[in-house]
């Protein structure tokens, strides 16, 4: 029921490459990536619906991976922009204390050498008198600044003051001004005369100015992994990354987000943070029971065998409460009775409200589990629809055919030819399925009820 | 030949200066390779910041004791910091080229005439401890030792060093303590993942760079103490102490303890200059009671000799027991598959 309300949603979308969803998570236009003369990612735009199972299929070196590292920030697109959650999440810059901050430095750029100028006229010739004078001035512009752009609203597109791309040299400059004022200051506060009295002003000029560039390449640049993930991105990985020193029931903790004992100041006492590693650990195990690895719970994550490595990198992405779940081939070298369970999994998952993309190769797979087929071949998106449809579709089929010759075209082909009622099928499974399990499923029920 | 002698020095080297600065500089490093797996290959370079940020400070600016040990660690802070920033976003090997390059200008820039006010050029600084033992309660003239009931040892110190090696064992302990509680906690916790797999940790929301610097600056630091406790201990800070070999002898103690293990840089330290003492103390009495042949060795190359035996020890335990004295073989099995 859960999957029918939600395929019905995006019934009647057209079914063709970059179509508007209702209420899409993930937003992207525009994303290229390039790998020497490859063009490994060319996505003009592409929407993830809220709330479902999206499948991402494509031949080998399609994409797939690199376009999962662009929108997780383990790789940066050539050109691009993400929204995410209705936030533009492609560069740091757009976020508010970015615009905050990049503001300020412009503020306190102008009013430092400004005060230079101004002061140095109104001190009658006593430049350090204006000096300090322009750095006084500025920090009250930077106060004020500060408090008129926290209350005025953020427009979608700014100009590249505001919107931060111009942090780089304004940070720059305002870190040059700033160590040519302070050291100055430094100079005449403390007598310093001969050799060190130019050298001290030249070495804190200098310095301020690297600090102040390096602070607005910063500011400048591109989201990172942990940034993304703390906004509701979690992502798996093709080549699984257990880690394999830590045990188990470690490696579910370290997923946990806004643990106190992260900080050393906090975790060296440790009554601080042991209520919430209970907690943290209660959790955790109620996930691996979920995913049958409580037995394992105290053992090192080396111990486990890969598909139960796959099954563990999947729980313990849960750990940090994701909105958005990214698996990239979840089933790949696991064996068939774990991966009917990981299906079971992955629609939990989508039943508890999450999103979830995953990248697959197994037509079957796909079509029994996800609402929506993305198919990706040499880095653009050649098609998307719900998984009768692609099965069916002639580009689809000649992308497989064109590239893979003997994996899965057959398969892809066969299934979908000879899987038409099958499919029809698969729904009615799906409503048994939640059905069963009742406490995660009624919610939906109930609403798709109200709504039919 | 005297084996009580021979014996008694080795006893004598496991507490000594040596082994308590190795000791110290092993924790540190144990923080940044065992812990977080960052190959510092100049923990040398934050010992000569910590030597240097003291004796500069009561030397040159005259400052007290107390603030001359905090600008000690200062400059570690700072040292890692310069190191850290832009090199802990690349891959693990550019940190090791940088540490290891930049011990050397250290050392370098420390030994230089041009700044022969400041560091004393190739002289060092001489003569800044004097306050240091003048909170000694023990006295100068008279030696210290622990005697052991029923055994007939005669180790011990004359009161500056007793001071010295007091002070220098109290630090290591509360070392042990600190490194126990940080590391058993979830701040470790993404030390020791990181140390397996770096993008795992950014994947899950974690920002590994910035622990990298954590990391970076407290074991640094603990490196900067170690560096402290050896130039108040020898009364003097003398650049060239602070060469590159001081870097890899503190590795080598560090592996034969067994990394990532709390308490093992302190017995590889320990063990270390045993071994050391213990080969020197025998191949000096060969060659003077002539067991060893003279043109085999001789009194002036018993000092190198002993290294190349040492080294010889580390390549049958490298490949008899990889995972150090006290690592767990089973652990270092668990491979990526
Ligand atoms: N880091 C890289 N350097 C060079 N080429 C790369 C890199 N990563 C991916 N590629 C290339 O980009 C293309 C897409 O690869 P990938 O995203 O891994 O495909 P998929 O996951 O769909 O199988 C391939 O041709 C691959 O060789
Ligand atoms: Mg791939």
């Amino acid at each position: 029921m859960m999957s029918d309300r939600a395929t019905a949603s995006l019934d009647g979308l057209a079914e063709q490459p970059g179509v508007p969803k209702p209420d899409p998570i993930l937003t992207v236009s525009n994303v290229s990536r390039s790998f020497g003369g490859l063009k490994a990612v060319d996505v003009e735009h592409l929407e993830i619906q809220r709330g479902m199972i999206t499948a991402l299929i494509g031949p080998n070196g399609a994409g797939k991976t690199t376009f999962f590292n662009l929108m997780t920030g383990f790789d940066q697109a050539d050109t691009g922009e993400r929204v995410f959650n209705g936030e533009r999440l492609s560069r740091r810059a757009g976020s508010a204390p970015a615009r905050r901050a990049v503001a300020s430095a412009g503020v306190v750029t102008v009013a430092l050498l400004g005060g230079l100028v101004v002061g140095g006229a109104v001190g009658q010739g006593n430049v350090r008198l204006g000096q300090i004078l322009g750095f006084v001035v500025g920090l009250t512009l930077l106060f004020f600044g500060n408090r008129m752009l926290l209350t005025s609203p953020p427009g979608p597109r700014s100009n590249a003051f505001l919107d931060g791309r111009a942090a780089r040299p304004l940070y720059g400059i305002a870190g040059l001004a700033t160590g040519l004022v302070v050291s100055e200051i430094a100079v005449w506060a403390t007598h310093l005369d001969g050799r060190w009295s130019t050298l001290l002003p030249f070495f804190g000029t200098v310095s301020s100015g690297i600090l102040g560039f390096a602070l607005g390449s910063y500011v400048q640049g591109p989201y990172s992994p942990h940034e993304l993930a703390q906004h509701g991105m979690v992502r798996t990985f093709q080549l699984t990354k257990s880690l394999t020193k830590l045990p188990v029931i470690q490696n579910m903790a370290l997923g946990a987000k806004g643990q106190v004992g992260e900080r050393l100041s906090r975790g060296l006492i440790h009554p601080l943070w042991t209520d919430q590693e209970a907690s943290i650990e209660e959790r955790a195990d109620e996930l691996l029971k979920r995913f049958k690895l409580d037995h394992m719970r105290n053992e090192f994550a080396g111990t486990l065998s890969g598909g139960q490595r796959k099954l563990l990198e999947m729980a313990r992405a849960l750990m940090t409460d994701p909105t958005l779940v990214m698996l990239d081939e979840p089933m790949a070298g696991v064996n068939p009775a774990l991966t009917q369970s990981l299906l079971e999994h992955i629609q939990g998952l989508r039943d508890d409200g999450l999103t979830v993309v995953f990248v697959e190769h197994d037509m079957d797979v796909v079509s029994e589990i996800s609402d929506w087929v993305v198919v990706m071949a040499e880095g653009r998106i050649i098609a998307e629809g719900p998984p009768v449809a692609i099965g069916r579709n002639q580009q689809v089929i000649d992308a497989y055919l064109g590239s893979d010759h003997e994996s899965n075209l057959v398969r892809t082909v066969d299934g979908t030819g000879t899987r038409d009622a099958p499919t029809r099928e698969a729904p009615t499974g799906d409503v048994t399925t939640s059905d069963d399990t009742t406490g995660k499923g009624s919610d939906g029920a109930s609403n798709s009820d109200g709504g039919v | 030949m005297d084996w009580g002698s021979i014996f008694e020095g080795a006893i004598r080297a496991a507490f000594d200066l040596d082994a308590v600065v190795f000791a110290i500089a092993a924790i540190g490093l144990n923080i940044h390779f065992g812990y977080t797996g960052l190959l510092n290959f100049g923990q040398v370079g934050f010992m000569a910041a910590g030597a240097y940020g003291v004796g500069i400070a009561t030397t040159y600016f005259g400052w007290n004791p107390w603030v001359a040990l905090v600008v000690g660690i200062l400059a570690a802070v700072v040292l890692a910091l310069i190191l850290g920033l832009p090199t802990l976003r690349l891959r693990a090997d550019y940190l090791a080229i940088v540490t290891i390059a930049t011990s050397e200008i250290l050392r370098l820039s420390f030994r230089s005439v041009s700044l022969r006010e400041f560091s004393g050029g190739s002289n060092g600084i001489n003569g800044f401890a004097n306050a240091f033992y003048a909170w000694s309660p023990f006295d100068p003239q008279v030696q210290y030792g622990i005697r052991i009931p029923g055994i007939d040892l005669s180790i011990k110190f004359f009161g500056n060093r007793a001071w010295i090696l007091l002070i220098g064992w109290i630090v290591v302990v509360a070392l042990l303590i600190f490194v126990r509680l940080a590391v058993s906690s979830p701040w470790g916790r993404v030390l020791k993942a990181i140390r397996e797999d770096e993008d795992a940790v950014r994947a899950l929301g974690k920002n590994a760079y910035w622990f990298k610097v954590q990391s970076l600056i407290v074991g640094g630091v603990i490196g900067a103490i170690g560096g402290m406790v050896l130039s108040i201990g020898t009364q003097t800070v003398q650049p060239d102490v602070y060469s590159t070999s001081l870097t890899f002898f503190v590795w080598t103690a560090l592996i034969l303890g067994g990394v990532g293990r709390t308490w093992s840089p302190v017995i590889g330290a320990m063990i270390f200059w045993v071994l050391l003492s213990f080969t020197e103390g025998v191949l000096r009495q060969g060659v003077e009671n002539n067991y060893l042949p003279d043109w085999l060795i001789d009194g002036v190359q018993v000092g190198q000799v002993r290294f190349i035996m040492v080294g010889l020890g580390l390549c049958a335990l490298l490949i008899f027991r990889p995972q150090g004295i006290f690592g767990d073989r089973n652990e270092m099995a668990l491979e990526d598959r």
